[in-house]
């Protein structure tokens, strides 16, 4: 077992991190698209809607987490269900984790395959990227810590380059606002379930968590905070395309950074695709902590093993998924599994303790 | 001068402790014992012959061990000493000389030893203790019909005096740099710290060198923990010799397989001591112009001590041109071969014509040509490195020259290579460490090779391989990426850039300092 010292610990700034980037995955370049399906035009006013769900999931999260004083979701189990039974919902849990981060370097196979090298077979570029993926999930929480303010900072930037297809587009796109009614804006809302993902996972932050009175704020002011990113993006995205030309494109914020014009680089996008690796590896690679953390919990292996079988078996998964058609499938399975988790289990666990009357921690 | 006489007293206990230890336990794991079984050895009122024979017999493999008489009969004096370690100009004047006197006027033994002029003197009965100061440069002297024998310090080691920092030179400030003697060192640091909360612990690391190392810290300023974790982790070396701080950081280190240095290592004292004030540990280690400092972070082997004798904007430009010089040695080269490999598309049309006449003759992909390139750039500089000075002139023409230039003419590579790979090679002199500046060397080829194979997005893979890495280590268990992971907004000011010096009131938090006060509120507005 790692030690659960103050070198094993999340400061609250870490943690603030951690929520707001983990979301901001693979989703993020798609989303707009995704959600303009429904919400038309309003997508930005969708979004901005959808951050209710996150602070809905954030506040169930720490209704029940605060009722266990310094358990994860994992001891939960175990409290709530027995040994058994707890075990059993750990695997689902951690399964879950873990399809997210499979799913989230599966993406990014694909758009580098689609954008860079359409002849690079898929397990190869798996396996490029699963070196740091796993790398940092191995290090444990206090890297993955860190490794998010620096992905924060190492990415930040890109938002800037939004003055490009700013100055390009149409401001009138955007008018008028909320006409699409509250129906569309609802449903388009939910569609951007698989880009407020990651918030879930507080669930299993929070015993390493260093101080529990701070969680409550820190997770708010991220999760907001992703959604603030999200909206900005949405309105780039929807000043810069007219809505006919937002369905025919998958990824509209790379096709938007086309446009970036700087004197001695052109097809920005390019960079842009190699420096996103920076997030991906900190979503994906903090799912798949917090997926071997449970199987790990319930299942009693070593590190090394658990961390071996994991990475050997996403190697042949990754080279089964063919086309666009499956992966949607997939990613469809796994916004809506992932939408559920993140709001609904918790008030359910909440709930059950409640009538249960079980709380406290495990001693 | 208290503290240093309390330094050469606990030095000598701690010498004397080890060594006898050493001596007693039948030395351990080691199966190398003397001939002659020294320990709890006593020597008492024999004959003057019978002693120094004993103690002959205890160091008989040193033949460079000397004895010397006064008088005769049974009043005669001997003396044992090792003539490679003793300053015989101090003996004669300070020893031999004023006993003859004594001898010779028929004086008793008290006013023999009261003759000698030496201060730092022992008695000892033990003859592993005797052995201890014999192999420490000491005379010994056997005293008609006194027990055991008396030890006067007499030692000189051959050293260097105080000169220029050769290596972290700079162009303002203090010039001074370490020497190989301890002690030296020691003085250099306390002349600018005349603090009595300097703390000094004397250890010995090395089971034949015993060399003195020292752990500097000052007390009420430098966190305990790391004081106490850095000896722990010295005093844990086993090792027969230790010659150099470089040794000793890679033994102390946090992850000896990283490339990267966790401990400064610094040959100025003027940096040591800002380390201390900083609440840093500071090891000084005998026989070497290096000390090692710790806990130490990523950014800090980029500042050097002259960013804070210039002015601030210089400074921060300098700071920024050297970061930006390592991520350009790191990249650079890469860069290009990713782009010329898989991405010519992001150069604009006009930039691609160029470089395209540039490579049309060119036989290689580019990355062949860079790594061919690089490990030229390399041999010549390893090559600069060992050559004496005056044929170093030679070296610069047959790499400017012959290599570089002829070597384009000859089509087996392009202009543009020539210049991407000797500005990153430029670019890699300005790191102010000498061991950061190599394991960016190191780092750069592999960077070079993924992104030869796999482009941009290899390039990334790499990039945040390293990345992942460096914000996993640590320097006696501190953040290496402080101030950036762990994002202490209040060290910015003394990372990247250098703010005014008004400004710069606290310590790093890294360093987990007691006091974090290091200066007064201050302002900038002068009153």
């Amino acid at each position: 077992m790692e030690r659960q010292g103050p070198s094993n610990t999340l400061n609250s700034i870490q943690l603030m991190f951690l929520i707001h980037t983990v979301p901001i995955g693979v989703g993020i370049l798609g989303l707009v698209r995704f959600v303009a399906d429904k919400a038309g035009h309003d997508a930005p006013l969708a979004i901005l809607l959808s951050g209710v769900y996150t602070q809905a999931a954030v506040l169930f999260s720490w209704l029940l987490l605060r009722r266990f004083q310094t358990l994860g979701i994992y001891d939960i189990h175990r409290r709530l269900f027995g040994k058994w039974m707890g075990s059993v919902f750990s695997l689902l849990f951690a399964v879950y984790c873990l399809f997210a981060y499979f799913m989230t370097i599966r993406t990014f196979v694909e758009l580098v395959n689609t954008w860079m090298f359409p002849l690079t077979p898929v397990w190869l570029l798996t396996l490029l990227f699963m070196i740091p993926i796993v790398y940092s999930a191995f290090c444990g929480i206090r890297l993955l810590g860190r490794y998010a303010i620096s992905a924060f900072f190492l990415t930040a930037w890109i938002i800037l380059l939004a003055y490009f297809p700013l100055s390009t587009g149409t401001l009138s796109h955007l008018f008028p606002i909320g006409s699409v009614g509250l129906n569309d804006l609802f449903q388009g809302s939910l569609l951007s379930a698989l880009s407020l993902l990651g918030v879930e996972l507080l669930l299993v932050y929070y015993p390493y968590v260093a101080y529990k009175k701070d969680v409550l704020p820190a997770a708010s002011i991220a999760s907001w905070s992703t959604i603030l990113v999200y909206t900005v993006i949405a309105v780039v995205t929807i000043i810069f395309f007219s809505i006919g030309q937002l369905g025919k494109t998958i990824w509209p914020m790379l096709t938007m950074f086309k446009h970036v014009q700087v004197p001695f680089i052109e097809r920005f996008e390019t960079i842009i695709i190699a420096v996103w690796l920076v997030q991906v590896v900190n979503t994906s690679g903090t799912y798949l902590w917090a997926g071997i953390e449970g199987v790990r919990k319930a299942i009693p292996l070593k590190k090394g093993i658990v961390y071996s079988l994991i990475a050997a078996a996403t190697l042949p998964l990754s080279q089964m998924i063919n086309g666009r058609a499956e992966m949607n499938l997939l990613l469809n399975l796994l916004s809506k599994s992932g939408f559920y988790l993140m709001i609904g289990y918790p008030l359910l666990l909440w709930l059950i303790s409640l009538i249960l009357r079980r709380k406290g921690d495990a001693s | 001068m208290k503290g240093r006489d309390g330094r050469v007293k606990i030095l000598k206990e701690l010498l004397l402790s080890k060594l006898i230890e050493k001596l007693s336990t039948g030395q351990g794991q080691n199966d190398e014992r003397p001939d002659h079984d020294v320990a709890n050895e006593r020597i008492g009122t024999e004959d003057g012959e019978e002693k120094v024979r004993r103690v002959l017999a205890a160091v008989s493999h040193a033949q460079d061990v000397e004895t010397h008489r006064i008088g005769r009969g049974r009043s005669t004096i001997h003396l044992i000493f090792l003539k490679s370690l003793v300053d015989l100009n101090v003996q004669q004047r300070d020893v031999i000389k004023p006993m003859h006197l004594v001898v010779s006027k028929g004086g008793s033994t008290e006013q023999l030893r009261d003759t000698i002029s030496i201060n730092e003197r022992d008695k000892v009965v033990r003859l592993d203790e005797a052995v201890a100061y014999l192999l420490s440069g000491w005379t010994l002297v056997a005293m008609p019909g006194e027990e055991g024998l008396y030890g006067f310090k007499t030692s000189q080691v051959p050293g260097r005096g105080v000169s220029k920092a050769e290596n972290q030179s700079i162009v303002i400030g203090p010039q001074d740099g370490f020497t190989e003697s301890i002690d030296t060192n020691l003085s250099l640091i306390r002349k600018r710290l005349r603090t009595p909360n300097l703390r000094v612990e004397g250890m010995k690391v090395g089971e034949l060198t015993q060399t003195s190392v020292i752990v500097l810290s000052i007390k009420g300023v430098a966190n305990e923990e790391y004081v106490e974790e850095m000896k722990e982790r010295i005093g844990k070396i086993d090792v027969d010799a230790l010659i150099d701080s470089g040794t000793l950081a890679q033994w102390i280190d946090d992850q000896p397989l990283s490339p990267f240095p966790q401990f400064n290592l610094v040959e100025r004292p003027d940096s040591a001591c800002s380390g201390l004030i900083d609440g840093k540990v500071v090891v000084l280690i005998d026989g070497t112009p290096y000390v090692c400092m710790g806990p130490s972070s990523f950014i800090e082997f980029f500042h050097s001590p002259e960013d804070y004798f210039n002015r601030w904007m210089s400074s921060s430009l300098v700071r920024l041109l050297r970061l930006f010089g390592v991520v350009v040695s790191i990249t650079f080269s890469a860069i290009y071969v990713a782009v010329l490999t898989y991405h010519y598309e992001i150069i604009p049309a006009n930039m691609l014509k160029t470089i395209a006449q540039s490579r049309a003759r060119v036989p290689f992909p580019p990355l062949y040509e860079a790594v061919f390139l690089e490990l030229t750039l390399e041999v010549l500089r390893e090559a600069g490195v060992r050559l004496p000075t005056k044929v170093g002139q030679t070296m610069g023409i047959v790499g400017g020259i012959v290599i570089g230039q002829a070597a384009v003419s000859a089509g087996l590579t392009s202009n543009v290579m020539i210049i991407v790979v000797s500005l990153s090679a430029l670019a890699s002199f300005v790191t102010p460490s000498y061991v950061m500046g190599n394991a960016v060397r190191v780092i750069r080829f592999p960077i070079i090779l993924i992104a030869g194979l796999w482009g941009f997005i290899g390039l990334s893979v790499g990039l945040v391989t390293i990345l992942i890495h460096l914000l996993n280590l640590s320097s006696i268990g501190a953040p290496y990426m402080s101030p950036y992971a762990s994002l202490r907004l209040a060290d910015l000011k003394d990372t990247m850039i250098r703010v005014p010096t008004q400004l710069l009131t606290t310590r790093p938090a890294m360093t987990r300092a007691q006091k974090n006060k290091k200066a007064g509120n201050t302002s900038l507005k002068r009153k």
